[in-house]
């Protein structure tokens, strides 16, 4: 080898070294989020970019890189997206956060051993399914149910009737009625079970038929979204209706609290969600923070997605690695991982959701109070 | 009984609805042959203008009424003149597909300027309340809506029959080259009718706004959809027409979550298409609608 191939290598090493370096010193999420759609109340993109701005300021562990689509909460469009994103190296990928984006995702990004990482996502299929790659970040329906079954019951709450809905799959279908098979478990009786559709601007049928019923019920439990459910919750009220309106994180978006006139009208809303926010807690501090530094972040949600960049961050760093596989298996190694709804973050123990205590938010005089923050303790069978 | 008087109030307070929104429709289509899908954004549009009179401090709801009728007037006839007096004279596809376009595009500027999220809007919750009428139970705001859509297809009626103008687009609707060559200026008798369809969106939009409480930037697409199969049931280009279909569709919903079982109760919305199907099979024109020769397609 002369002096002049020597020069050259040199030359190649000090040009292209530093970029292999940062490229293995990134890690890149790519979001096919719904930015637009019906589901975009429900995203968690700016919760996530604030909580990768926040790392990368810190300067400590890898880069973390957000790639941003527009899905348009369109399955199909979600899926041509997370292709695309996989063809620009992504290590981590997420959908729109129900099983007919996820399952093609995760199909499709197994071969590049990518993870898909749902914030948002609550639905069991996932889980059934059971991909190697695909990770919740937040606890199943079931439990989400079960904790507000617990919640209700213990607040006097003796019979139930089960608003159910094929429109988001077992999350508005099946969500109620694990919540049905808790409360019964307990002791209470689920009295009936009523169907709905999605998008209903006006419940007096329903309400026709509740009221019809004898005995009537003293808990109605709906898992659906506002406006929706703001509607639902007037309608009753108006209609005489005096007993518990329980729900699921559909319930969680600060529009709940604007769409009664009277405060009063929530003092019997409850609803299990994945974080306390709207009382001062470390997760309204953060969005606080966010929204300072330019993130019009808005609910829980937000909170899932800096998760998501936190725990990926936090497993990178204990990987000494960005490599996709890697950060996996840190995410899945026993100890948990830091994040915002919670301190410990674990996938030691299910490997595709973490275990969290499930807080059960109600009403007073129209302010958020929590009622119960724990793991429930009988989950109904759901695997 | 007392249920079933309910439940004959509801469906009632649900025709009404779908029959005041089909009526938007087949009064530009009966005008224009263009099948308005971007009617539904019209109605968001008075909402969304409500909600932003109401984050500035308007807290009068009368106010906010004629604001949202004005409002939807406004946007309707502004969106004639922009996006569909351009395609007036293309396809019925193209100004098919332009309706569409301009409904996605105002649902995105409604998400991207103000929010994807639900906005609370609770100027006109006071319009919402329960009258206990000899041992039945109404809503104040079912009656009112019945009463408005039954004035707004009397006043139409009347508009069309008495009035000049009315003729004139009466009369359009049959031949619209005949109108023209008699002097009537085209495009004032279509901004009319986009005014007129304008207007009747905005009454719509009081009442969505009153049951809500809050806006969305999809709320209006998929009430759209119901009242264009109510013109298709009522036949479309028919007035009356679209007032009966509107009716019949929501007697066709109630009854079904009336009638159905629990357990069938997905079953709904199939079962809806299948009685309109069945109609359809029945009086292919619409039950109001005019035959149109279709030669060889005839079987």
């Amino acid at each position: 080898m002369n002096a002049k191939t020597l020069f050259r290598l040199a030359l190649t090493t000090a040009i292209v070294a530093p970029s292999v370096a940062m490229a293995e010193d990134v890690v890149k999420i790519g979001m096919a989020a719904s930015l637009t759609g019906p589901y975009a109340p429900y995203a968690e993109v700016e919760g996530a970019k604030c909580m990768a701005d926040k790392l990368n300021k810190a300067g400590e562990g890898p880069t973390m890189e957000l790639l941003i689509e527009d899905t348009r909460s369109d399955a199909q469009l979600s899926v041509t997206i997370a292709q695309k994103l996989l063809d620009q190296n992504v290590q981590v990928i997420t959908g729109v956060p129900f099983p007919d984006s996820l399952i093609p995702i995760a199909q499709l990004a197994a071969p590049y051993d990518v993870t898909v990482f749902s914030a948002p996502n609550t639905q069991v299929e996932m889980q059934v399914a059971g991909f190697d790659n695909f990770l919740a970040g937040a606890v199943p329906d079931p439990v989400n149910a079960a904790a507000t079954a617990e919640a209700v019951y213990a607040a006097g709450a003796r019979r139930a009737l089960l608003m159910t809905s094929a429109d988001a799959g077992s999350w508005s279908e099946m969500l109620p009625q694990w919540f049905g098979e808790t409360f019964e478990h307990l002791g209470g009786e689920v009295i009936g079970t009523l169907n709905y559709s999605f998008g209903i601007t006006d419940w007096s049928p329903q309400i026709a038929q509740i009221k019809a019923m004898d005995p009537a019920p003293d808990v109605i439990h709906i898992s659906a979204m506002l406006p929706d459910v703001g509607i639902l919750i007037r309608q009753l009220q108006a209609n005489g209706y005096e007993g518990w309106v329980a729900g699921a994180d559909g319930f969680d978006d600060p529009s709940l609290e604007g769409s009664v006139t009277d405060p009063a009208a929530l003092d019997k809303v409850i609803f299990a969600t994945h974080g306390l926010t709207g009382m001062g807690s470390d997760i309204d501090v953060f969005l606080d923070e966010c929204r300072a530094a330019g993130f019009p972040v808005q609910s829980i949600f937000d909170a899932l997605g800096a998760d998501m960049v936190s725990v990926l961050h936090a497993a990178a760093m204990k990987a000494g690695s960005t490599d996709a596989a890697a950060i996996r298996q840190a995410l899945r190694a026993e100890g948990g991982n830091p994040g915002v709804t919670s301190d410990s973050i674990s996938y030691f123990e299910e490997g595709g959701f973490p275990v969290k205590t499930v807080p059960v938010i109600g009403f007073e005089g129209g302010k958020r109070t929590v009622i119960a923050d724990s793991v429930p303790a009988y989950v109904p069978a759901w695997r | 009984m007392e249920y079933f008087v309910q439940q004959f109030v509801n469906a009632l307070a649900f025709g009404s609805e779908y029959a005041l929104v089909a009526l938007g429709l087949a009064v530009v289509f009966s005008i224009m042959g263009l099948v308005n899908f971007a009617h539904g954004e019209v109605i968001a549009s008075a909402c969304y203008c409500v909600f932003l009179a109401v984050a500035v401090g308007l807290s009068q709801p009368w106010l906010a009424i004629l604001l949202a009728l004005a409002a939807a007037g406004a946007a309707s006839v502004l969106l004639e003149r922009v996006a569909f007096r351009p395609v007036r004279n293309a396809p019925t596809t193209t100004g098919l597909l332009t309706a569409f376009g301009v409904s996605i595009i105002l649902q995105n500027l409604f998400q991207l300027l103000i929010s994807p999220r639900p906005q609370a809007v609770p100027v006109l919750n006071g319009l919402n309340a329960t009258w206990h009428v000899g041992g039945f139970t109404v809503s104040s705001l079912q009656v009112m809506e019945f009463l408005a859509a039954a004035l707004s297809i009397g006043a139409l009626v009347l508009f069309l029959n008495r009035s000049t103008l009315g003729i004139a687009m009466r009369a359009a609707a049959r031949d619209f080259s005949t109108v023209r060559l008699m002097g009537i200026r085209a495009n004032r008798v279509i901004a009319m009718a986009f005014a007129i369809s304008g207007v009747l969106a905005g009454v719509a939009a009081v009442f969505i706004l009153a049951r809500r409480g809050s806006v969305s930037p999809d709320m209006g697409f998929g009430l759209v959809m119901k009242a264009f199969v109510a013109c298709v049931i009522g036949g479309f280009g028919s007035l009356s027409g679209a007032a009966v279909g509107g009716m019949l569709l929501g007697f066709i919903e109630v009854g079904l979550l009336v009638a159905l079982p629990q357990e069938h109760g997905g079953l709904k919305e199939a079962l809806t298409y299948v009685i309109v199907i069945a109609i359809l099979v029945y009086r292919p024109e619409g039950l109001l609608g005019s035959r149109q020769e279709l030669g060889d397609k005839e079987i």
